[in-house]
């Protein structure tokens, strides 16, 4: 056995699940290969925090079964039906729209301006490390009690009012890599680049890790974060805070809660009561509003690849949703991507079915430019996935590694890896000869 | 004792076979509504998901598929407990002071804790199907095999979704980890 036959079973290996067999030949390697030695050290440093800081406590165990056995007394919790698919689906297909539009119809990525305007204010020791970055139709700044245009690149002083029209939306960044973007009809005091006032609208934040919290203060409340990505939407009404990646603390008159990753949280700013939901679409399509931002930091940008892979997979799972199989396959290639898309997702996770189908027509459609995908599809969980990626490969390629897609349903997990990995060393070399 | 033991001799009143029972699943329903949930509400949870359990167990056809059976009865307590969430506004007032503990600025410079929080956050951040087998594989002594029959799929599934899930948790986690000791 060689380094690259190993490092797949490693986990096998210290979870005591292989046969002796392959168990003692490992040992051995184990013995004289550094490499591998390292990647075991690696694997067993996150095992050991797993298993230290994972579990749940002893005591709160001990407390669920006391109170368990004690309360075998009728308890029940309100049910409600759930009313959020159609919205999703909404959603999905508004983000649809927009993303495809400014992202694959490259003519449409010119028609933004930037900010033209000269900086207003000679550049001073106060200056903070913090600017304006990126702007797309006029954001204004206020001084002496008028507002004037900002030009991007221009630096921001303690206590500077800055606010974006109805159509215009920009991005302020921070010297520590913090992104802070403003929606339409926004008003935002900058105290420091870790303090912020919103008088209104929305902004989003993508927060670097530091000692100092990031914090943005409504009239009503104060968002805490240390390291996190989150959406503000403050109205008259109603606050929305939706966190995309981390953890955040919503402060109200004394009392606080958590939001956490996949979160939505809503207050109602007269009567001070709110709800946390964990809604069934993404939430990068409820934020959707920052696409025109991103857009502007070019094609490759991850966090816009991200995004669109989500709107992708919706699409995707919207197709298998509501056409017929003859619907979709009249579409020809231009379906496969959204249903590589969709198989990858999260979201289709529950869908067996539908993934088996999908699965069956990219087999049938997909054309060279999707091997790449076919190839990452061969590790699914699904038997029938595996197989109908294999069949896949096998029409446009004409190789099997090896493998025949009868087998792709019944090798074990360590088996698909390594024939994975040859595929992908085999496409790395021949990759050349396809067409893009 | 297996499980199906277990729910032969709880069914036909022996205590002992139901504690022992509970036991075994309660650190692992716990894990479940970590993943179908979330922390703060997992043992309320929990709790509703083995009582339900408890009460419906002559009706559980197969006794030794009981882990499997758990894991629908806490996955449905789950979303009807996130279903009702959507529609309940409550007062933000009626928080307890205290009702958890979201490090401040001090406490993060604790790095264990700074640790555990990022592993939590990781870990959350996880596909579902990911997370599920690396709290349950966590939460109590088990063999892929006894994972694969309570989520109803192989051994060899349970292999790839965890070996999956470590490498998404290292690629996330250790260069914090390095950087900063």
């Amino acid at each position: 056995m060689n380094c690259a036959s190993i490092v797949p079973l490693l986990d096998a290996w210290l979870d005591r699940e292989l046969s002796c067999e392959v168990w003692s030949q490992i040992d051995q390697h184990l013995s004289i290969c550094p490499q591998c030695q390292a990647a075991l050290e690696e694997l067993r440093r996150l095992d050991q925090q797993l298993r230290t800081e994972l579990p749940p406590h002893p005591e709160e165990v001990k407390r669920l079964i006391d109170s368990t056995l004690a309360a075998l007394q009728p308890v029940s919790l309100p049910y409600r039906p759930r009313p959020w698919r159609t919205v999703a689906l909404v959603l999905a297909s508004a983000a649809a729209g927009f993303l495809l539009a400014v992202v694959l119809l490259p003519g449409l990525n010119n028609r933004t301006e930037t900010s033209k305007a000269v900086p207003v204010s000679s550049q001073s020791v106060t200056d903070l490390p913090i600017q304006l970055a990126l702007a797309i139709g006029v954001v204004e700044i206020e001084e002496q009690g008028a507002w004037k245009p900002l030009a991007t690149g221009t630096k921001l002083q303690p206590g500077q009012h800055l606010r974006t029209q109805g159509r215009s939306r920009c991005e302020l960044r921070c010297n520590d890599g913090s992104e802070i973007r403003l929606n339409n009809e926004s008003e935002i005091v900058v105290h420091s680049p870790r303090l912020f006032h919103l008088k209104q609208g929305q902004v989003w934040s993508t927060v670097a890790h530091a000692d100092t919290p990031f914090q943005i203060k409504t009239d009503e409340t104060t968002v805490t974060a240390l390291g996190t990505q989150f959406d503000l939407n403050y109205q008259p009404q109603q606050t929305t805070l939706s966190v995309l990646e981390g953890k955040t603390r919503l402060d109200l008159g004394g009392k606080a809660t958590e939001v956490a990753a996949g979160q939505q949280l809503q207050l109602d700013n007269k009567k001070g009561t709110f709800d946390i939901r964990k809604p069934d679409y993404a939430l990068y399509q409820a934020t959707n509003w920052v696409n025109e931002i991103l857009v502007l930091k070019g094609r490759d940008n991850p966090e816009l690849v991200r995004r669109v892979n989500d709107v992708m997979a919706s699409i995707g799972e919207t197709k298998m949703g509501f056409l017929a199989e003859e619907e979709i396959r009249t579409l020809g290639d231009h379906c496969v991507v959204p249903l590589s898309r969709y198989l990858q997702s999260p979201r289709s996770q529950q869908q067996v079915a539908q993934r088996e189908l999908a699965a069956r027509i990219i087999a049938d459609l997909a054309q060279p430019r999707s091997i790449g995908d076919l190839i990452d599809l061969l590790t699914d969980a699904n038997p029938q996935v595996r197989s109908s990626m294999a069949r896949g490969l096998a029409r446009l390629t004409k190789q099997d590694m090896g493998v025949t897609v009868q087998q792709w349903q019944t090798i074990d997990a360590q088996r698909q890896m390594q024939a994975q990995t040859q595929w992908k060393e085999w496409w790395k070399k021949n990759q050349a000869r396809y067409p893009e | 004792m297996t499980d199906g033991e277990l729910v032969v001799r709880a069914r036909s009143g022996e205590t002992r076979a139901l504690a022992e029972l509970m036991n075994r699943w309660a650190p692992r329903a716990l894990a479940l509504c970590h993943v179908h949930a979330n922390r703060q509400a997992a043992p309320d949870l929990a709790q509703e998901s083995l009582l339900r359990a408890i009460r419906n167990l002559p009706q559980l056809k197969v006794p030794e598929q009981f882990g499997a059976w758990l894991r629908g009865i806490v996955k449905r307590v789950c979303f009807d407990w996130l279903d009702s969430k959507r529609r309940t506004m409550i007062p933000f007032s009626s928080l307890d002071d205290h009702a958890f503990d979201l490090p401040d600025v001090a406490e993060e410079n604790h790095q264990q804790e700074q640790q555990a929080l990022e592993l939590q956050e990781a870990c959350a951040e996880l596909p579902d199907e990911c997370r599920e087998v690396i709290e349950l594989y966590y939460s109590s002594k088990m063999t892929y095999q006894q994972l694969g029959d309570i989520l109803e799929v192989s051994a060899a599934t349970i292999n790839a979704r965890l070996t999956k899930a470590r490498t998404l948790l290292r690629t996330r986690l250790m260069p914090r980890v390095e950087t900063r000791s």
